[in-house]
Order: C-alpha cells, then sequence, then structure tokens
C-alpha cells in the first residue's frame, strides 16, 4: 500500500517535470541559420544581448569566467580592491595588470572601462614626473578604453569618451603641447589605433584623430540605432564639429595659418551648419533644430498678429475684470512707483502682477465664448503659438548648452582674411619678442595685429556682446602689455592709447581688473566721468556676466572630469 | 604485585559521554581482573557488552572514567608498555596502499629496529603466516583472510609478550579458524599470554584457559573454562542393550546402588548453553553476578 | 624597493627587536609561556570537571611529566617512518596532479599576461612567484588537514598507536613527509617557472637601419649613428652606435641590448638586466624641516599612503641617511669614474608645473658626522619612478673648496658616512622612505635570488603543514581544512586584523560592522548612543581581545612572501631569509607541542 502510493507519486513527479520541460523547450529553443529559435533566442536577438551581438568575444576572457566557477562577482571584487590598494601604493605595472584581469572578467561592464580608462589616463598619468612617463599613460589609457571599445561593438558612450579623451586630455592638458607633438609621432600607437593603417601625417592630430572616432560614435547611433541614453544629444552631437573647431585654434597655436587654417575653419564652419540642421531630440521629446530659430521665431510672431486681429480688445478686457478682482492692499501696492515699494508692497504688487497675466487659453476661451464660430480659429491659433513658444523656449535653452551663436560667428570671421592675418601676426609678434627679443618688431606686429581685429570686429558686430572672444584677445592685450613693460610703456601713455584700437574690448573684458588704471586714463582722455566710476560700474557689472558665459562653451567639460576623478 | 600478573584491572570503568558531557552509556561496568603470565584468557560477550571497550582500556586507545588498567605495571596510557605488546584489530586496520613487505617494514620501523633485524624479522612473519607469494602485492587487493594473517603478523612483529586479539577469526573460513586456534596455542606453547575477546564461543572454548563472560557492562562470569562447564549434581549414565526389564531393574538397581554402569560421569554443558542461560538471567536479575555454577541445566 | 618593515639584522630581530618590538625570542618564549599556561588551566578544568580536582590535578601533571620525557624519547627512525608513510599518501592521492595544474597555469599564462606593461619582468615574475605560493600552500593544505583524520576514520591509527609511537612523532612525521613532498613540487616549479619567466622575456630586435643618423663630434668627424630597434614585445629601444657599427640599444622597458657587428650589420643581442638581483645596503633615514629641525620624518602631502614623507625644496629641509661600515672596500672603479656606488629613488611632488618637460633638480652631499666636514653639492634631476644608480666621486671638494678623500675625509671613525639630499626647486617636494637610497653592492646571481625567493614560499608552506597537521589532531578533515584556511587568509590579511582588534580600522569591532552592515550604515557614521550601542561594543570589546590574542599566533603570510623582490630586482637579504627560516622552525616546534598534547589527550578510538 505505502510502497504503491510512494510509486505513484514518483510518476506524477517525473510527469510534472516532463510537462515543465516542454515550455522550457520551446521557450529555449537556439537560432539557427533557417530557423528564429524559440522566444528567448528571438528576445537575445532583439535586444542584441547575444556575446556576439555585444562585440568580440575573447576566449580569454571566456576561459578565465568559466574558470572562477560561479565566483566571479567575488573575484571582481577582490581584484577591483586589489588595484584600489596598488593604486593607493602608486604600483602602476600591477596595476595596470589587475585592470586587465579586469577587463577579461567583466568585459560587458561600460563604466568599468569608462571609470578605469579615466584612472590611467587622467589620475595616474599626472603621478608621475617625467612628461614622456606621463604621456604614456595618456596613452595607455587610450588603448585600454579602445580595448573596451572591441568588447562591446557599437557602444556609443565608449566610442564619445574615447574621442574626449583623444582630443581633450591631450589637447587640453596643461602639457598639450608635448602631449600634441609626441602623440603625432608615435608611429607605434598611430599603427596600432588605426589597426595597422596609420593615417598620413598630417591626420594625425589628436583632435582630428578623436574627431573621427566622434564621427563613429554618431554613425553608431544614425545607422546602427544604437541609443545614447541619458546623455544630452546637444552636447553629443556637437563633438566633432568641436573638435574640428579645436584643430583649427590648435593648428595656430603651432603656428599654422593662411590656406591651412583658413580651410580647417571653414570645414569647421560647414560641420557646425550641418550640426544646427541636425533633428535632435530635444529633452520634452520633441524634435528640434538648433539652427532653425529665426524661422518659428518669425512665424509665432505671424500667427500672434493673426490671433491679435482675431481677439482685438479681448485681452484688455479681461485684464479689466481681473484686475476689478484684486483686494485693495494689492491694487495700492501696484500703484506705488517700483523704486518706492516697501517689501511687503514689492510682495503684493507681484503677487498681483501674476494674478493679472492672460493666457491664450483665457483669451480663446472668451473669444469663443462671444463668438462661437471664431472659436476653432482661436484655439488653433492659440495652440500652436503655445507649441512653438516652446519650440522657441527648448531651441534657445540647447543653444546656450552649446554656445551653438558663439561657434557658429566664430568659425565665420575665423576665415576671413582680416582675422587670419591678425592672428598670424600676433604669433609672429610673440615670436619676435620671446625668441629674437626684437621688442620693437614686436610691438609693431601686435599693433598691426590689433588693427585688423578692430576691422573684424567691424564686420561682425554681434562679436561685440560676446565676451569669449573678448577674453580671447585679452590674452593678446596681455602680451602687447608685457612687450610695452619692457619697453617703459603703459597701455595708459597718450602714445600707446592713441593707436591702440580695442578699447572696447579690453573694457568690457578686463574681469580681473588688471588694467584699471589704463582704463580710467583712457576715460579721462575721452573726457568721460574723470574718475571712471560711472563706466567703471557699469563695465563691472559687464565683465561679471560675461565670466560666467565664456565657461560654458565647456560647461560640461568640467563637470564630467570632476565626477569620475572624484570617486 | 608480581612479575606474573601481566595484566590487572582495578575498577575499570567507562561511561561514553555526549558533547555536553551528559552519560550517554555505560560501556563497562567496574571490573576488576587479573591476567597471568603464560594464559590464554578470553573475553566473551554478546554484541556491545563491553569486552572490546575493555580491550580498547588496555590498550590505551579509550580512557577510563573510573578505575585504572595496568600492563606490565605500567598505566595503560603509558606508551611504553606498547614495546612488549602485539595488538590485532578487530578489523585489520592497515594501509592498503602498502605491501606485505612495506607494511611490516613499517611497523618495525615504529619499534625503532635497526635495518638488519628488520629485514630478518619481516621475512620470517611473511612465512609464518603464509604470504610468502603475495609479498610484493598491495594490501587493497588482498582477500579478507589474507589480510588477517598479514594483520596477525604486524601485530607480532616485535616478538611481544602479550597479545591482544580483538575477534581474531572473524570473517574466517573454517581452515582459517583453525589455523589461527592453533597459532594461538603455538603461542601459549611459547610461553606467550594471549587475550582475546570473541562472540564466537567455540574458538574460545577451543583455545582458552580461562575466560571472562561480559553482558552489558557488567562481568558475569570468571573463570576456568574446564571448571566454569562442569556441572556437579547431574550424573549422566549411558548404556546399551537394555530391556524393559532390565531397565526397570537398572532403576531399581541404581536405587541399591547395583547394576552396570556403562559410564558414570559429570556431564559438561556446552559453552553456549552456559553462554545463554547467563545472558537469560542477566536478563531477568539484572545487576547481578551469574548464579548458574551449580544448578543450571538445559 | 618598497620595504614598509625595516629588516633588521638577524641577531638584533631575535634578541632585542626594533625600536618599536621586542626580540623575536622573547617574543616567542612570552607568547608560548602564556599559551602553555593557558592550556595548563584549560586542561585542569576539563580533567577537574571529569574526575574531580585531585585525580584531575594528577591527570594533568601526569600528562605533562609524560609529556616531557616522551618528547626526549623520539625516535628519528620513527618518525621517519611515519614521514615515509605520508610521503606514500601523498602520492597516492595523486599530489602529482598539483604540477599538472601548474603547467596548465604556465601554458595559458600568455593568455592573461601582456609584455607591453614597461616593466614586464615584474609582472611575469610576480604572477609565476605568487601563483606558484597559492597552488603549493593549497596543495599543503589538503595533504595536511585530511591525512589524520582520515587514518582516525579507517582505524589505520589503532595500529600505530598501539605501537611505542609518541604522539609528537605521528604530527612530526606527518609535517616532515608532507614537507618532504612539498619540496620536491617546488624544486620542479622553481626550475620550471624560472625556464618560464627567461623565455617568456628573452626577445631580440634588429636595427631599423633607416632610422640611423650620423653623429659628429665638434670637430666634425664621424664618431657613430644614433637610431631605434625594430618593435619586438610592444617596445622598442633607442640605439647608439659607434663608428664600427657596435653599441647598445638604450634601457626601456627595463633592458638593455648588446648591439655587435657580425659581417657588414649590427645585431641586437638578447636583453640584458631583465632579470637581476640588485644588493642593497640601506642605512638610517632622518629628516631636517624646513626651519632646520632635526625631525624623524619629513613633512605629508596628504597622500593616503604614508609610506614615504617629504621635503620641501628650496628650504632647508634635508633627508639624511646614515650609513655605517663605509670603507674604501665598496669603492667601485671601472677605470673613468671611482666612488662610492648608490641607488637613489625620488618620488617627486609638484604643487606646480614647473617647466612642463624638464625634471625637478635636486642635490647630494656627503658629510662626516663626526667632524661636520661636508662636501660640496652635486646636482641631479630627479628620475621619478625610476632608480637612480649613481656614483659619488671618490675624490670630492668639501665647502671649504679643497679637495678630499671620500673614505679617508668625510667617513667618520666608526665608519659612519652620512648622505643629505635636498630638493631645490622652491614649491616643489621630494618624498623618500627609509629603502629609498642605499648603497650598491655588486649585483647578486638572480638565479640564487630565486631560491631564495622559493625558500620564503618553503617556509610558508611547512607553517601551512604544521598548522593543518595540528588541526587535524584534534578536527575532523573538513573542519581541520577550513580552520586552516581561516589561518592563512588572516595570515595574510594580518595588518588588517589586527587593525580591527586594536581598533584602528574603521567600522568598529565584528559586531558592531555587521550591524553596520545590516542597518546600512557607512562605517564613518557615528553609532546613536543607547543601550544597544553599548552591548555591541561591550561584546565587541570581548571580540578584540580575543582578536588580538589570536593575532600573537597568527604568521603573517604577506610578510613571509619574498615575491616583490625578485619582482622588482632586488636581492633578498640573508637576514630576512634566517629570520624567516627561524619563524618557521619556531612555528614547526610550537605546533609539534601543541600536537602532541592534543593527539595524546585525545581517546583515539571515540
Amino acid at each position: 500500500m505505502n510502497e504503491n502510493s510512494s510509486f505513484h507519486r514518483k510518476i506524477i513527479y517525473v510527469v510534472l517535470l516532463a510537462i515543465l520541460l516542454f515550455p522550457i523547450s520551446q521557450l529555449g529553443s537556439p537560432s539557427t541559420l533557417e530557423d528564429d529559435g524559440g522566444k528567448l533566442a528571438q528576445l537575445r536577438k532583439e535586444y542584441e544581448l547575444g556575446q556576439s551581438d555585444l562585440g568580440e568575444i575573447d576566449p580569454a576572457s571566456e576561459t578565465i569566467r568559466m574558470a572562477t566557477l560561479g565566483l566571479r562577482g567575488i573575484a571582481v571584487s577582490m581584484l577591483w580592491s586589489k588595484a584600489n590598494e596598488y593604486k593607493k601604493k602608486e604600483d602602476w605595472t600591477n596595476f595596470r595588470a589587475t585592470l586587465e584581469q579586469l577587463a577579461k572578467l567583466q568585459p560587458y561592464f561600460i563604466s568599468f572601462w569608462k571609470y578605469q580608462a579615466w584612472n590611467l589616463t587622467y589620475n595616474v598619468s599626472v603621478e608621475l614626473d617625467d612628461i614622456r612617463d606621463r604621456f604614456a599613460y595618456v596613452l595607455r589609457g587610450i588603448n585600454f578604453l579602445k580595448e573596451g571599445t572591441k568588447y562591446n561593438r557599437d557602444n556609443p558612450h565608449l566610442l564619445a569618451e574615447l574621442g574626449w579623451f583623444i582630443g581633450n586630455k591631450i589637447g587640453r592638458a596643461d602639457e598639450h603641447i608635448e602631449y600634441r607633438r609626441l602623440f603625432k609621432a608615435d608611429d607605434d600607437f598611430q599603427n596600432s589605433f588605426h589597426d595597422g593603417n596609420p593615417p598620413p601625417q598630417e591626420q594625425r592630430d589628436n583632435w582630428l584623430v578623436s574627431k573621427g572616432v566622434y564621427d563613429e560614435s554618431i554613425s553608431v547611433v544614425d545607422d546602427k540605432k544604437k541609443s545614447i541614453g541619458q546623455k544630452n544629444p546637444t552636447t553629443f552631437f556637437a563633438a566633432p564639429a568641436m573638435s574640428q573647431i579645436n584643430y583649427s585654434e590648435a593648428i595656430e597655436e603651432d603656428g599654422v595659418f593662411q590656406e591651412r587654417a583658413r580651410a580647417a575653419w571653414r570645414t569647421a564652419s560647414n560641420l557646425w551648419k550641418d550640426y544646427g540642421n541636425r533633428e535632435m531630440r530635444s529633452s520634452r521629446g520633441t524634435m528640434i533644430q538648433l539652427g532653425n530659430l529665426t524661422r518659428w521665431e518669425l512665424e509665432v510672431a505671424k500667427l500672434q498678429s493673426e490671433f491679435d486681429t482675431l481677439a482685438k480688445g479681448v485681452r484688455a478686457e479681461i485684464v479689466a475684470e481681473k484686475r476689478a478682482k484684486l483686494p485693495k492692499d494689492m491694487l495700492a501696492a501696484m500703484g506705488v512707483p517700483e523704486n518706492l515699494r516697501s517689501e511687503q508692497q514689492n510682495m503684493l504688487a507681484s503677487d498681483g502682477q501674476a494674478q493679472l497675466e492672460v493666457t491664450m487659453d483665457e483669451i480663446a476661451a472668451r473669444v469663443a465664448e462671444k463668438n462661437p464660430d471664431k472659436a476653432g480659429d482661436a484655439n488653433r491659433l492659440a495652440n500652436r503659438i503655445k507649441e512653438l513658444n516652446d519650440r522657441i523656449f527648448l531651441i534657445n535653452n540647447n543653444r546656450q548648452v552649446a554656445n551653438y551663436e558663439y561657434w557658429k560667428t566664430r568659425c565665420d570671421f575665423e576665415q576671413t582674411a582680416d582675422a587670419l592675418r591678425a592672428r598670424e601676426l600676433a604669433y609672429l609678434g610673440n615670436q619676435a619678442f620671446k625668441e629674437d627679443a626684437d621688442l620693437l618688431k614686436a610691438r609693431e606686429l601686435f599693433e598691426e595685429s590689433f588693427d585688423l581685429w578692430a576691422n573684424v570686429y567691424e564686420a561682425f558686430p554681434s562679436l561685440k556682446d560676446d565676451s569669449t572672444t573678448g577674453s580671447d584677445l585679452m590674452e593678446y592685450v596681455d602680451d602687447y602689455n608685457r612687450i610695452l613693460q619692457q619697453l617703459d610703456l603703459d597701455l595708459g601713455d597718450e602714445e600707446v592709447d592713441k593707436n591702440f584700437p580695442l578699447w572696447d574690448v579690453v573694457i568690457a573684458s578686463d574681469g580681473e581688473r588688471k588694467y584699471m588704471e589704463p582704463i580710467a586714463e583712457h576715460n579721462r582722455r575721452l573726457g568721460l566721468n574723470a574718475e571712471g566710476t560711472g563706466p567703471l560700474i557699469e563695465t563691472q557689472e559687464q565683465t561679471e556676466e560675461p565670466a560666467d558665459e565664456a565657461a560654458a562653451p565647456q560647461a560640461e567639460s568640467p563637470a564630467e572630469e570632476a565626477a569620475p576623478a572624484s570617486l | 604485585m608480581s612479575d606474573e600478573i601481566v595484566i590487572q584491572t582495578r575498577a575499570l570503568g567507562k561511561v561514553y559521554r555526549d558533547f555536553w558531557g551528559r552519560q550517554k552509556v555505560r560501556a563497562l561496568k567496574p571490573l576488576d581482573l587479573e591476567i597471568r603470565r603464560g594464559e590464554v584468557f578470553g573475553l566473551l560477550g554478546p554484541n556491545g557488552s563491553g569486552k572490546t571497550t575493555t580491550i580498547k582500556l588496555i590498550l590505551g586507545l579509550l580512557f577510563p572514567t573510573e578505575g585504572e588498567a595496568l600492563v606490565f605495571n605500567k598505566r595503560a596510557t603509558d606508551v611504553s608498555k606498547n614495546e612488549r605488546l602485539g595488538y590485532l584489530p578487530e578489523e585489520s586496520y592497515l594501509y592498503r596502499f602498502l605491501n606485505a613487505e612495506e607494511t611490516l617494514d613499517f611497523y618495525a620501523r615504529l619499534f625503532d629496529m635497526p635495518a638488519e633485524t628488520r629485514k630478518k624479522r619481516v621475512d620470517e612473519l611473511i612465512k609464518m603466516v603464509g604470504l610468502d607469494k603475495a609479498r610484493k602485492r598491495q594490501l587493497q587487493e588482498y582477500s579478507k583472510g589474507m589480510t588477517r594473517r598479514i594483520g596477525l603478523a604486524q601485530a607480532l612483529i616485535n616478538d611481544p609478550e602479550l597479545i591482544l586479539l580483538d575477534e581474531p577469526t572473524s570473517g574466517l573460513d573454517p581452515i582459517g579458524t583453525r589455523e589461527m586456534k592453533d597459532m594461538i596455542l603455538r603461542l601459549k606453547e611459547e610461553g606467550k599470554t594471549v587475550v582475546m575477546c570473541s562472540h564466537l564461543l567455540a574458538d574460545v572454548q577451543d583455545v582458552c584457559d580461562r575466560i571472562a563472560i561480559l553482558h552489558q557492562g557488567e562481568l558475569k562470569e570468571l573463570g576456568r573454562v574446564d571448571t566454569l562447564l562442569t556441572v556437579a549434581d547431574v550424573t549422566q549414565i549411558r548404556a546399551r542393550n537394555l530391556s524393559a526389564e532390565c531397565q526397570n531393574e537398572l532403576r531399581d538397581v541404581i536405587a541399591r546402588h547395583h547394576g552396570e554402569l556403562i559410564e558414570m560421569d559429570n556431564p559438561s554443558t556446552t559453552l553456549e548453553e552456559l553462554f545463554l542461560s547467563i545472558v537469560r538471567d542477566s536478563e531477568a536479575r539484572p545487576g547481578r553476578r551469574a548464579n548458574v555454577e551449580q544448578s543450571t541445566s538445559a | 624597493m618598497i620595504l614598509e618593515e625595516e629588516i633588521l639584522p638577524y641577531f638584533q630581530w631575535l634578541w632585542s627587536g626594533s625600536a618599536s618590538s621586542i626580540g623575536a625570542l622573547p617574543r616567542f618564549l612570552l607568547i608560548a609561556l602564556g599559551l602553555s599556561f593557558l592550556g595548563l588551566v584549560l586542561g585542569f578544568f576539563v580533567a577537574a570537571a571529569r574526575h574531580g580536582f585531585l585525580r584531575g590535578g594528577d591527570i594533568v601533571y601526569r600528562t605533562i611529566t609524560n609529556g616531557v620525557r616522551e618528547l626526549l624519547e623520539t625516535s628519528p627512525r620513527r618518525v621517519w617512518a611515519l614521514a615515509r608513510l605520508a610521503m606514500q599518501e601523498a602520492w597516492r592521492r595523486r599530489v602529482i596532479v598539483a604540477l599538472v595544474v601548474f603547467f596548465i597555469i604556465l601554458v595559458f599564462a600568455s593568455w592573461f599576461l601582456r609584455t607591453d606593461h614597461q616593466d614586464p619582468a615584474k609582472l611575469y615574475i610576480s604572477f609565476v612567484l605568487t601563483a606558484t605560493t597559492y597552488l603549493v600552500l593549497g596543495i599543503a593544505l589538503l595533504l595536511s588537514a585530511f591525512s589524520l583524520p582520515a587514518d582516525f576514520k579507517n582505524k589505520t591509527i589503532y595500529t600505530i598507536v598501539t605501537k611505542p609511537v609518541r604522539a609528537g612523532e605521528i604530527v612530526m612525521g606527518r609535517t616532515l613527509g608532507f614537507t618532504l613532498v612539498g619540496t620536491i613540487l617546488l624544486l620542479i616549479m622553481g626550475v620550471c617557472s624560472y625556464i618560464f619567466v627567461i623565455r617568456s622575456l628573452d626577445h631580440t630586435h634588429e636595427v631599423e637601419i633607416g632610422s640611423l643618423k650620423k653623429v659628429q663630434n665638434a670637430a666634425g668627424e664621424f664618431i657613430g649613428q644614433d637610431g631605434r630597434t625594430s618593435r619586438n614585445n610592444y617596445h622598442r629601444h633607442e640605439v647608439e652606435l659607434n663608428a664600427e657599427g657596435e653599441g647598445i640599444a638604450l634601457n626601456n622597458y627595463g633592458h638593455t641590448h648588446p648591439i655587435v657587428k657580425r659581417g657588414d650589420r649590427s645585431v641586437v643581442l638578447g636583453a640584458e638586466g631583465i632579470m637581476r638581483a640588485r644588493v642593497p645596503r640601506w642605512g638610517k633615514l632622518t629628516f631636517i624641516d624646513r626651519q632646520g629641525v632635526p625631525k624623524q620624518r619629513g613633512i605629508s602631502v596628504g597622500s593616503e599612503w604614508t609610506y614615504r614623507s617629504f621635503v620641501d625644496g628650496n628650504t632647508q629641509a634635508t633627508a639624511i641617511w646614515t650609513f655605517d661600515d663605509i670603507s674604501s672596500a665598496l669603492n667601485y672603479d671601472n677605470g673613468e669614474v671611482s666612488g662610492l656606488p648608490i641607488g637613489l629613488i625620488v618620488r617627486v611632488f609638484r604643487t606646480h608645473k614647473g617647466t612642463i618637460g624638464k625634471g625637478i633638480t635636486g642635490s647630494i652631499q656627503v658629510r662626516n658626522p663626526e667632524t661636520g666636514l661636508a662636501s660640496e653639492v652635486i646636482p641631479f634631476t630627479a628620475l621619478d619612478a625610476k632608480i637612480d644608480e649613481r656614483i659619488i666621486p671618490r675624490k670630492l671638494r668639501g665647502t671649504d673648496d679643497k679637495e678630499y678623500d671620500l673614505y679617508k675625509n668625510f667617513v667618520s671613525s666608526n665608519g659612519e658616512l652620512e648622505i643629505r639630499v635636498q630638493c631645490l626647486e622652491g614649491g616643489q617636494y621630494f618624498g623618500f622612505a627609509q629603502p629609498d637610497m642605499y648603497l650598491r653592492l655588486p649585483d647578486a646571481s638572480p638565479l640564487l635570488n630565486w631560491i631564495k625567493v622559493y625558500a620564503s614560499i618553503w617556509v610558508q608552506m611547512v607553517i601551512v603543514i604544521a598548522i593543518g597537521v595540528t588541526a587535524s589532531t584534534l578536527l575532523s578533515g573538513p573542519v581541520a581544512m577550513l580552520f586552516t584556511v581561516s589561518f592563512i587568509v588572516l595570515g595574510f590579511f594580518r595588518p588588517f586584523f589586527v587593525g580591527v582588534a586594536m581598533g584602528t580600522e574603521y567600522g568598529g569591532g565584528p559586531v558592531e560592522s555587521f550591524y553596520r552592515l545590516i542597518t546600512q550604515k557607512n562605517i564613518i557614521v557615528k553609532l546613536d548612543e543607547g543601550f544597544t550601542t553599548t552591548l555591541i561594543q561591550g561584546v565587541d570589546m570581548v571580540f578584540k581581545s580575543l582578536m588580538l590574542t589570536m593575532a600573537q599566533v597568527l604568521p603573517d603570510f604577506a610578510a613571509l612572501s619574498t615575491v616583490a623582490f625578485a619582482a622588482l630586482g632586488f636581492d633578498v637579504p640573508a637576514d630576512k631569509v634566517f629570520q624567516d627560516l627561524t619563524i618557521c622552525l619556531a612555528y614547526v616546534i610550537g605546533l609539534s607541542i601543541l600536537g602532541y598534547f592534543l593527539l595524546r589527550t585525545r581517546e583515539v578510538a571515540r
């Protein structure tokens, strides 16, 4: 009896097992060439979770992961802490070796590659004293990241990071002049980085290589439909153009001008325009183009006037109604002139002002009330205007993020003969000063350069409000001033003052107040307020604001730079 | 204590305790024994009666809870007593990856024998236990009987004065059993003291001079085998070709002390009967020394 | 070479110890005394609980006296017999598998080791030696922990303990046997790994003909060529050739290559200096701070690792090494230069960029500590993260501009010499630890050094075996193994363990850190005052004192390892080798005695 029931029980178990196995075999069947396979295989394909979809399959990595016998997590934790220990004890060889072991254990963990490559390139490299050792670690970090992109093919994040390292670490470090030179000269690196097809010498500039990598990261998004995740598209898609701009700047710093510089700027300008025309998803999900602001502004103006004619006088009517409903003290407060209001009055007044606001919807509703036949039109217009204002707001916002306007103008004016020549002259002036110690010639060259800059300012009036170019030029003014000092002269001296065409720039951009005295003297000479107090206060206000803006184009960079380094 | 006494136990007792020190089993109740030089002493009892415990206490493999055991006048826990004794455990616990020669050589080394003596002794013993042909074979290839023999050989490696055998015939075929018994008798002839424990009564009966019967950790009987098996109050008569009258007559004759007596004798009971009666008695009246000597009949 | 603990001379280490510790022997005796007392008390309590006070005392007394007697009766023949048995057993348990694993590791090592590191020898050597260590310790563990328990389980121990075998002999025999097996394995591994390292790192280059440029001297004569080699093993070298086409491939990736002329071609030969065994003689380091006040340490630049301390540039701050036993016997003379060879490691810390691409300059000065006579300063440029092997010239000018002899005038009558290093650039810092300057004696043989490192692995192995065997006298196989494993693991992390016990690690004792773990508090945040906290910390106090006691007997495996010496190309000092061997001996003796009593007081037949 007993034996019998246990036998039955076993039979039931076996049957249950068989039943359970059936769905597994259906769901889990592997895909073949002809067949898509079970649900799991399809899902894996759909989300590209298969290892072969992720990137290179490395037998060494597979082996070591198998060899941990399911203790990979523990092994990884131990190695991470070991890596930290090695870093603390400045044992860079073992640090790197540990990173390589980790890479084998967790090759598809994106943050690992980003974080540890950062460690090598930014944190380890600065611990060394010899510049070639430093540069070697910069390259090691870059190579490490490159390795990561092999395991994780078509990952826009890693590619963008790689572009950043090659561009900004090499091109923006204090040692960037040496780094850029070493980068170009490193045949072995160029060879291995480009998988055996090193580009010709002039294409080996770090900014151009960086641009190439950025291009790749964008093509991955465009062609292979990879997501950029939480990354801001405005900064992500600007990267190649920015690299080109940086390239143009960098070659001018190296002393390359004229046609080559012009061509570089032209390319930059074109890239920037392309960037402006790119449709990018905004934070609210709508697609926007940064270069397409005016069109929407015009359309809004047109629609607004249409709407106004449709609802003539309605706004005033509503305002009057609302005003009638406001409490007395509030009205009284609003009656007081702004600069005489007490704090409480101020609060009341602004509160009242807010209550008097009339939205398009309210007007449209009123119009509908009055003329039901116009209701449709009014609503449509109101909605459209609201929508467009939203769009304009987003475009403006993102233009600020990318500093779109500035770079656009910059690319344009840098191509002009005046600007190119002006920069060249300043470069030559510096050379004459530093290398030949020919003060008079240097001064002459600088003055020539400033005259040309004045022409540029005339040709591009919008530069006047642009602090970045201003502070850019201030570097030249500083150089010039140094030469003047050697000649026992000062910017404020009459003889200098009279020929100096860039006073506006100096006044607007003297953030550090280095030229307070010359400016005062200049003002006196112009017969302005002798103390210069009035204008000075104004300039002060101006300078402080632009100082913030100046940082804007790289607003994303310090933030990104700070984050991993502080981990 | 005289030199004649090889093993002496004084109120030797053993209680097994669990991890917390709580009493679990009382394996041996206080036991007093004296085993003299040159005798073959048998410890007899059913499984779990405490005979192996007694042997282990004598060897120092277990520590007594009370009392003490002396071997050659030394405490059982004293290692130096081992110089003069040999022990054959219940199963032959030997290293199965060694061959016969290596095994004996190894044990000989443990007696700190110099190389020459060792070699001679090993050779002798291998021949004695009849494993000459299998001397190079690993023990894991041995049959039960061969293992038993090599076990005996290792017990004799030091030519001991005292030999303790735990179930010496267990697992042996009749011939093997006979050989083992002969070996024990030979050892006795050589003047050695043998202590064996067994639950196979026939073995004990055949070879032992004295036996102790243990049951549930208690000594139930102790004495010479022949004395123990004599039934004093019974007369046994065996006769042949008696007619009915004759038988009647015989009764009369016997009544009147006449007639032809073919055999008039004190019959012996078998050890088995003695043993079973002790066990029955012990179970009926636990805690008392057996009282079956004179009055028991089958 | 990074030496966080100074290596004391052997006898000083043995008797008196350093300033902050006592000698090894007194320490051993103290611990032994403490442990014996503890064992005595514990043994008495157990015996008394079983048998009453009088009998218990008697048992303890007899156990001790017997123990002493039996230890003296130990017979080498019996120990050897048991050792042989242990070896046979090990062989039968397929210890050879360990070698197979070792070869597999070597074969596949190249998958995970790349030679594109700036110091491939360091990586290869430390990998191979570390792998060997772990492997051998693992084998030692498995062999030792399971052997005796298996004997108990199979009851083969019955036939052993009924022979006149002393318990101590069983422990020693096992230890000896497994040690011999391990030694054979280590020998094989040592030879194979040495060949492996040499073979893996050996390579050669070719001179890139296209890169060669003619070099002329001031007079315009052709004196040779400069160029570079081909890229092999992820690196290339700069090449300097003389007019005949012979020369050297300059140091890169830690080695050089000689170049010779064969026919009309310059041929690069095999690498030189991949494996080295520098023999340093270290001195004592003290500091002078920026105001000129003597200090034990320099200043901190805020690095988490406090190994080095710093001197600030262009101030009075100085690092002073004092070397003793200096004589002209140490002089190095190759005809061109003559003087005292030193090695110097400078860790540069910049607070400003300085001149980009240019090293920070410093100065070296020798001084007679007795007479105060100082030499003129010898300027140098700091090589960060590299060893600057230089020679202090024998003929030196003093600050008074007279010429002096280094050994005659700057060495004091008791043989002492001061070498002072300063940083010359304001706002920049030099960091030093005591081993950062040393006198360079002639290099020792790398092969011999390799053997010394294997000796230190051997020491670790023997300690593990001794622990395993001792643990297995009392515990069953798996438990003994876990016990030994925890010993090894704690031994490798001994500094941390001690830190927790002393309360210097963040996060508190075991209970507190567990509490923090489950309540997800980080290790810094203060626990709320109250009963729970008091309770937790009270329990931790007990735990911590237990841990501290345990730490006294915990072997510091990390400190026993000398892998770093070989990896960094330094000779393992003889003092260190003898110290390690002594420590090993102490463990074996101590554990054998412990094992004896554990086995002796154990009922074999339970």
